[in-house]
């Protein structure tokens, strides 16, 4: 850290020190907006993936029926499409940590948003297909353990809100891992770009 | 008999040989050739784009691999703890190859600008291990793809299975 050259460290935190000049510099954080926007879909995904297992519709089904209805038919791709924009939105998060210099790192975070954003769709579905792939048959025993041990009605509920839970995490995995690659293409591009104008300055 | 599936499995299989050759020939055969033919200053001159170009080449490489893994993962249609552990090794690479390329990398990149400096010696010591690690890391992924396939399966997955 005590290199002026190398200002940012892999793991330094928002108030940044920078040793060569013994003071205490605040650097804005790259995209910071990236934090919330991941608490919110995260946020988005819970609540529906919460609603879809406990069939949360039925209660506002004698206030609001068309609002009811258009949550029930709707819940389950907001479910999906949190999923997918939380594990997206993570795994551009976690890789671009590894970026070394606020000006690369904000970069190639632009750039891996930008591509998140345009691929957002098709990944939905991907993802989400992956994701409906199962494991084997062990899914039934654990629903069975579950109803003998809390009784059928609760056992029910807690196990579809695992299998909802289990669908959720499975699509923000493969979507962590499509975050990680557009990362890498960002970094890619930023690589190219930094050498670009390399060149350009030396000639 | 050209088919998507087929295609997809191709960009994956020449993605890893692309991802995993390109860092062997710079491990093993370019950086001890320029330590021995080059001078300091030469040396550091040509790793540094080495290291630039390579980096844009395996990163693609690795993206095109999880892209094409995920398609693959659909084409195949069956999802086991195998899968999830290879799974989680090609998250771990794609975050080192990132750290190496992106940060160690481009470390190296700003400070060998005007030629061979002490700091740069346990940089690009740091690096090599780091390639090392990933490449060692590959060869695990390809192995456990080898338990994925179905002629494998019975021999290589004990225990998963």
């Amino acid at each position: 850290m005590g290199d002026p050259d190398v200002p940012q460290i892999i793991g330094s935190t928002d108030a940044r020190r920078t040793a060569a000049a013994g003071e205490v510099r605040a650097a804005t954080r790259p995209l910071r907006f990236l934090g919330w926007l991941t608490f919110l879909v995260l946020a988005v995904g819970l609540i529906s993936m919460f609603s879809y297992s406990l069939t949360a519709s039925e209660l506002m089904r004698s206030d609001n029926p068309a609002l009811a209805a258009w949550w029930e038919a709707h819940q389950f791709h907001f479910m999906e499409a949190g999923a997918t924009a939380f594990g997206v939105l993570l795994g551009i998060r976690i890789a671009g940590s590894f970026v070394t210099g606020r000006d690369q790192r904000s970069r190639a975070g632009w750039v891996a948003l930008v591509f998140a954003i345009i691929a957002f769709a098709p990944l939905i579905h991907v993802c989400a297909a992956a994701a409906r792939l199962g494991w084997n048959g062990s899914g039934a025993s654990v629903a069975s353990w579950l109803i003998s041990r809390e009784g059928y009605e609760t056992g029910r509920q807690i196990d579809k809100i695992m299998i909802a839970g289990v669908y959720f995490l499975k699509t923000a995995g493969f979507a962590l891992l499509a975050g990680l690659g557009l990362m890498a293409i960002a970094c890619v591009a930023a690589i190219v770009l930094q050498s670009a104008n390399t060149e350009t300055e030396k000639t | 008999m050209l088919s998507w599936r087929m295609l997809v499995l191709f960009v994956h299989v020449g993605a890893v040989i692309v991802a995993l050759g390109g860092s062997l020939f710079a491990t093993f055969a370019l950086a001890p050739i320029l330590a021995a033919e080059l001078d300091a200053r030469a040396r550091v001159l040509v790793s540094r784009r080495v290291i630039r170009r390579l980096g844009a080449i395996v990163l693609t490489a690795l993206a095109l691999l999880v892209f094409t893994g995920i398609l693959n993962v659909l084409f195949t249609g069956i999802f086991s703890a195998l899968l999830a552990v290879k799974l989680v090794l090609v998250a771990i690479v794609i975050v080192l190859a990132t750290y190496q390329y992106a940060n160690v990398g481009a470390r190296i990149w700003r400070l060998s600008a005007e030629g061979p400096r002490a700091e740069l010696a346990p940089l690009q010591s740091h690096f090599r291990r780091i390639g090392l690690t990933v490449g060692t890391l590959v060869l695990l992924i390809v192995y456990l793809s080898l338990g994925l396939t179905r002629t494998g399966a019975g021999t290589l997955v004990i225990g998963f299975r």
